[in-house]
């Protein structure tokens, strides 16, 4: 019989803040950490905002190039602590990330992008056993990261595996995103008809995993599955088929069927080509209207690495509540109307199943339910 | 009776040239140019037109050309490929894209076109949507005594049954000295199956040993 993996753990930090509960609340009630740019301020980007990390929530003193490993080390605690402090000298991590740290590219540091030793120096400074492993795989990465410790669980390698996404932004970064011209000026403004691109966050989110009932918070994985596009590695599927693949096949390996998910979270990115087919695709998947669907990059940017486990707590949170936030930044969807966007604060009837999404370049699709 | 996934068809792409279990065998010496070839080595090696081969860094050619030469599309039909998972390992990541990119922000002149190359997974799109593999896909960053994690993790999604055919290797290209990181260019990508599945093993599952993909090489030198 497979194992379960459980949530016995979440950590978080991003535009809002340092905490899960800060994350969630402010989510929740529909607050926007897209802010002026300040610490990214001296850039040349083509957007006005950012979700940075507030000033007083990480030492204002570090290097750029650390924030990726802070943050990451203060969702990971974060994460420990709500567990109970598990003994972590016997939990091994596997962080997402996609560019993860810098200083040798920038200047005279170490950093040339890789995610293995981003993650040996947050496992180090947690004071955990070891990295089980590292990825980066694009955008979807935080949920692919959870899919690969909750495998781990099930096949019985581990007993508990913690789950970190974390990225900060920097001019490598904004200055790619800005080249494309894929931003918005202002906050973006995922699904609405005057969408303009993408903004942009810092952010890091952690889950700790346990096989362990006893130590869940009230959910568990579900199931999940991966997909890719396979058509350009920049622009989506036309009909959106990846996105819709990660989804219906997430829910197959669930064991359930499309109707059984209660609550959506999109990959919603505000460009109009990612918004347009992501609700072709999901439309597609669900046979016709989709759970309700929310959103949350128009509140935190797009934390990129961070962006599948920061979005998946939220989906979790919407279970717990039992309640779908409205999408922030959407007035006017014009995207494919069997995608039940949000746009007051609803009650959900039933809060059994929640379905996260995730898209990134390269067409790498994933999906992950969750069972309340 | 092994239960470890089934090797079908292995592609290498290093140094001495192109090498593959479904029959190719030539060296950059015989095609006249260096590694990894030039925009028209792909039709040259294997007859595939390809519009697009042109734009390819240096670690895109070698993945596409190593994935080309283990016959993948021979081996695995078409909706198979609907759920085969694509997974590679890399210990240096895009770091030549990453320099070329950095350099054009130390000018003011951002290569906006390179940026999405600056993602190491987004070499797998480009096997991806050459062969039509629509199953999960992942890009794991390893160190040099960690060789293996891809193929270990593709025995875990065959495990787990979530696929049942996977392309999986490494990738690894530079070549300027960077520090800590050592230069190079290689890919070694076998198909994978789960061990019921039809089709004849060409090598021994390697993923045990210290150096996994210098047996794959052999099985095709």
């Amino acid at each position: 019989m497979r194992r379960s993996a459980h949530v016995a753990g979440r950590g978080a930090i991003c535009g809002f803040g340092r905490g899960v509960d800060v994350l969630i609340d402010a989510v929740f009630a529909g607050r926007c950490a897209l802010r002026p740019r300040e610490r990214t301020a001296a850039l040349d980007v083509p957007t006005r905002v950012a979700g940075e990390f507030p000033a007083d929530c990480i030492d204002r003193t570090s290097d750029e190039n650390d924030l990726p490993t802070i943050a990451g080390a203060i969702a990971c605690e974060e994460a420990l602590a709500e567990a109970g402090s598990p003994d972590r000298s016997q939990i091994g991590l596997i962080l997402a990330t996609t560019k993860a740290e810098l200083s040798g590219l920038t200047g005279p540091g170490s950093g040339y992008a890789s995610p293995m030793r981003l993650a040996q120096r947050v496992a180090a400074r947690v004071g955990l056993r070891g990295v089980h492993a590292a990825i980066s795989s694009a955008c979807a990465s935080g949920v692919i990261a959870l899919a690969m410790g909750e495998r781990r669980i099930a096949l019985g390698e581990v007993d508990r595996v913690l789950v970190v996404g974390t990225d900060a932004l920097n001019r490598f970064i904004l200055a790619g995103f800005g080249g494309m011209q894929v931003m918005d000026p202002e906050p973006c403004r995922p699904f609405d008809r005057n969408r303009r691109g993408v903004s942009l966050g810092d952010g890091a989110g952690a889950v700790l995993l346990s096989v362990h009932g006893r130590e869940s918070i009230g959910i568990r994985i579900a199931g999940h599955a991966g997909a890719n596009d396979a058509c350009h590695v920049t622009g989506p599927d036309r009909q959106g088929l990846g996105i819709g693949l990660a989804a219906s096949r997430a829910v197959e390996r669930a064991g359930l069927t499309m109707r059984d998910i209660d609550v959506m979270h999109l990959h919603g990115t505000a460009t109009r080509a990612n918004d347009t087919t992501e609700a072709i695709g999901l439309g597609n998947a669900f046979d016709g209207r989709t759970p309700p669907a929310f959103g949350t990059k128009g509140q935190t940017g797009h934390t990129l690495g961070a962006a599948g486990t920061i979005e998946a707590i939220l989906t979790m949170a919407a279970l717990q509540r039992a309640v779908v936030p409205r999408n922030v930044g959407l007035e006017d969807p014009d995207v494919d109307p069997r995608l039940d966007l949000v746009t007051e604060p609803r009650r959900l009837p039933r809060a059994r199943y929640g379905i996260k999404v995730a898209s990134g370049f390269g067409g790498v699709q994933a999906g992950m339910v969750f069972e309340a | 009776m092994s239960h470890e996934p089934k090797i079908l068809g292995v592609g290498v792409v290093d140094e001495l040239g192109i090498d593959g279990t479904a029959g190719v065998h030539v060296t950059w010496r015989e095609l006249e140019t260096e590694p990894p070839g030039t925009p028209r080595t792909r039709r040259a090696v294997f007859g595939a037109s390809d519009d697009t081969y042109r734009r390819l860094d240096r670690q895109c050619r070698t993945l596409v050309l190593a994935a080309e030469a283990t016959g993948l599309d021979g081996l695995l039909l078409p909706e198979l490929r609907q759920r085969t998972a694509l997974i590679t390992e890399t210990a240096v990541g895009s770091i030549e894209v990453d320099l070329r990119y950095t350099r054009s922000l130390a000018k003011d002149l951002v290569e906006a076109a390179a940026f999405p190359y600056t993602l190491p997974s987004t070499c797998l799109g480009e096997v991806a949507l050459r062969h039509g593999l629509r199953g999960p896909t992942n890009c794991l960053s390893v160190e040099a005594d960690q060789r293996g994690e891809s193929l270990r993790e593709a025995r875990r999604l065959l495990l787990d049954g979530e696929i049942a055919h996977a392309v999986v290797g490494v990738v690894d290209v530079l070549g300027e000295e960077v520090p800590t990181l050592s230069s190079g260019l290689r890919a070694v990508v076998c198909v994978l199956a789960a061990h019921d599945a039809h089709g004849q093993a060409v090598v021994d599952w390697p993923a045990e040993r210290p150096d996994p993909f210098a047996a794959l090489i052999r099985c095709c030198r």
